[in-house]
């Protein structure tokens, strides 16, 4: 009985939206697609042939958003003057590239607590590193 | 959403390997272990990034086999419920469609799926269509995780793409 307990508070603890990730990753680092992407391809070891390794690295191309290690830090330093943004608003942002700041507090929920203009100013410097990246 | 997160793995040697050898062993033993595998609290373990220290290796009395805790980082991904994230479709059926997020798999069944929307069981492959959008096989989406379920070997989740700013992207 206190197994079952325990286990479903756990399971009410983990919620995106309020930004509950769980005990485990509430302070972990977030990865942004591209750095995913980076990371698996640079490589110095052989790639495992797993399942999981070659489904994700599909994953990765498909959706990269950034596709130079230039740009992706430069979309974290845009973000890092927002001192507000969690790293997992930060991954979110960067990973769906959210036109406007309506669609953004839709898709990542916690961010009501940012203002619109402020939001939308730096949503959009995004979407022009992302049209002008080399 | 992926993480990168620092984890411990517990390897046993057995005496054999007691050697010249024994570092690089322990290395490849390492990823074969965890590399690919998923648990409930952690997630898919994609890929181990650094080792950041073998053990010291201890030996069991008893056995005479060595046990080494080894610190590691690695590439970990984990869906959380309520999180926006993009998936390719890969199968289509009548009860809804499953679409793939890296390595985890998202069943949206068609009761999350916007009413305008509708089944054709005569398309080839196999989709969902409405007058302007049409989701089969390979489409993109954007949908919403609405809960998981963790089993010992996978986690399984169900989406949602009723709502603003869901559904197929271009």
């Amino acid at each position: 009985m206190s197994t079952r307990l325990r286990h479903r508070t756990h399971g009410e603890e983990e919620d995106a939206s309020a930004l509950k990730l769980g005990a485990e990753f509430n302070n972990a680092g977030c990865l942004l697609i591209s750095e995913v992407k980076y990371l698996l391809e640079n490589r110095d070891k052989d790639a495992p042939d797993t399942a999981v390794y070659n489904k994700t690295l599909e994953y990765v191309k498909t959706f990269a958003k950034f596709n130079t290690t230039d740009s992706a830090s430069a979309v974290r330093e845009t973000l890092r003057r927002e001192p507000a943004l969690t790293q997992f608003e930060t991954a979110q942002i960067a990973n769906l590239c959210p036109g406007t700041a309506e669609e953004a507090k839709s898709v990542v929920p916690s961010l009501v607590k940012i203002d619109d203009d402020k939001l939308q100013t730096l949503l959009d410097e995004i979407q022009t590193m992302r049209k002008f990246q080399s | 959403m992926f993480f990168i997160k620092e984890l411990t793995h517990t390897i046993l040697l057995h005496p054999s390997y007691f050697g010249p050898r024994m570092l690089q062993f322990l290395e490849s033993k390492l990823y074969a272990d965890v590399e690919g595998t998923c648990s409930g609290a952690f997630g898919y373990i994609i890929a181990v990034v650094s080792i950041l220290d073998i053990g010291k290796g201890m030996v069991i009395s008893g056995s005479g086999q060595a046990e080494f805790v080894t610190r590691y980082r690695a590439i970990v991904f984990k869906p959380f419920k309520g999180e926006v994230v993009d998936g390719v479709v890969n199968n289509v059926n009548k009860m809804g469609f499953f679409a793939d997020v890296g390595p985890l798999q998202v069943f949206v069944s068609h009761q999350l799926i916007h009413p305008d929307m509708k089944f054709d069981p005569n398309s080839n492959p196999p989709s969902f269509a409405s007058e302007d959008q049409i989701i089969e096989k390979n489409t993109r989406v954007r949908l919403k995780i609405v809960g998981t379920r963790v089993d010992a070997t996978e986690i399984f989740a169900i989406g949602t793409i009723k709502e603003d700013h869901l559904g197929v992207i271009d």
